[in-house]
């Protein structure tokens, strides 16, 4: 199910927190209120971690991650690293990179097994996304966009972009992630779709500006009506026998 | 904290020191004190300058490749933390340095080597040849023993005058 938060009367949450399926990093020194309703929605499944990034709280907007790896930009101090690196789960790869543009979560945008990049990224930084991610890498932009990471959001089952992506552009691109997408607003009309939300493939939160239509947008596209934790490892269960057999 | 270096002169930039310089292609450049700042704003090569490290390095005055520094780099990956390794971390630290040192000397020694004996020669060569900037020649003159025996050369000057008259 989506979930409506602010963050310090903030509706952008995306900002300040950053979901995947192995874990939630969530923005230090927050109210109660906003760390509550993720350990509410999350708490036994993934763990959640409270931390700052080169000690300021945009935490999503500087990272980026899935449930292979965490990639932090260079602005990453030594202590919020090995707190990273404790908290996180032994299979989750920490690792911080020396690239030029440090805002990797508006550079950067992906799911499991793709993910789409800036344009002006290095070949270096490529390959280590490749690499400890554990991903495919296109270079892209979404609706004349370069900042891919802030105009769209996907998960493993479906995908929200800027409402002003054309018809061709959006097929083009969901050939290129293979799953579903769909052009759409959060918080009321915000185009800056990552900005807004935070999804993952059981659960999404969004903004408290959304509207009751964006949110129904969001639950379809995302899937999330039906999406358990243990739904979702049912359903791949299934796709795995049946690729065996 | 962190300590960097100082990217004239290689030495550490503590807290509260120097000055710190950020390119608009986003290179940062750090320096530890205004000398370092001003050889940069003078567009000066590092590797040139005598009293940097770099040009140190460059042309073979310190130690360049060794195990020891491979312990103090800057490490992307972290390791998750653990009481034991991190105790014996801190203990391996002073034995480290002990062994950087000795290895330092061990090439400092290396690298002066011939310095004695090719201080020798070079002294002799000079005695030998400027040594009457010490003496003046009069007293070469009057004390035979100081220089080399004169030796006597017959010339035929007189063939060439009866050529002329012929």
């Amino acid at each position: 199910m989506a979930t409506r938060l602010q963050f310090e009367n903030s509706c952008e949450v995306g900002v300040f927190s950053k979901l995947t399926n192995a874990y939630c990093l969530v923005a230090i020194g927050g109210s109660e209120n906003f760390y509550s309703t993720f350990e509410a929605e999350l708490a036994d499944v993934i763990p959640i971690i409270k931390t700052s990034i080169g000690g300021t709280r945009i935490i999503g907007r500087l990272c980026v991650g899935n449930k292979n790896g965490l990639l932090l930009p260079h602005t990453t101090t030594d202590q919020e690293l090995q707190h990273l690196r404790n908290s996180l789960p032994d299979q989750v790869v920490v690792q911080r990179i020396d690239e030029r543009l440090s805002a990797l979560g508006n550079c950067i945008a992906c799911n499991d097994h793709v993910a789409l990049t800036h344009t002006d990224l290095d070949r270096e930084t490529e390959e280590m996304i490749a690499d400890v991610l554990g991903v495919e890498v296109f270079r892209q932009t979404i609706a004349g966009n370069i900042l891919v990471g802030s105009y769209c959001a996907f998960s493993n089952r479906g995908g929200l972009v800027h409402p002003h992506t054309s018809i061709e552009d959006l097929d083009e691109l969901s050939t290129l992630l293979q799953v579903p997408l769909v052009a759409g607003t959060v918080n009321r009309g915000s185009e800056v779709i990552a900005a807004g939300m935070t999804v993952n493939d059981w659960t999404a939160f969004c903004g408290s500006d959304t509207t009751a239509t964006e949110l129904s947008v969001i639950e379809s596209v995302f899937k999330l009506r039906e999406a358990q934790p243990s739904a979702i490892v049912d359903e791949m269960r299934k796709s795995l026998i049946d690729s065996y057999v | 904290m962190r300590l960097e270096k100082c990217w004239f002169c290689s030495s550490t930039v503590y807290p509260g020191h120097g000055i710190q310089f950020v390119r608009n292609d986003a290179k940062i450049f750090r320096f530890c004190r205004s000398k370092c700042h001003k050889n940069f704003k003078m567009k000066r090569n590092p590797r040139k300058v005598k009293w940097t490290k770099a040009y140190r390095r460059v042309h073979g005055k310190d130690m360049t490749q060794d195990s020891t520094f491979e312990f103090e780099r800057k490490r992307n990956r972290p390791e998750r933390y653990d009481r034991n390794l991190a105790e014996n971390v801190l203990k391996a630290i002073p034995k480290i340095d002990k062994i950087r040192v000795s290895r330092e000397e061990q090439h400092h020694r290396n690298r002066m080597k011939g310095k004695r004996q090719k201080q020798h020669r070079e002294a002799a060569r000079e005695l030998k040849q400027s040594i009457s900037l010490v003496k003046a020649p009069s007293v070469f003159q009057q004390d035979q023993s100081l220089t080399l025996p004169k030796i006597v050369v017959s010339v035929s000057q007189q063939q060439s005058e009866n050529r002329m008259e012929e």
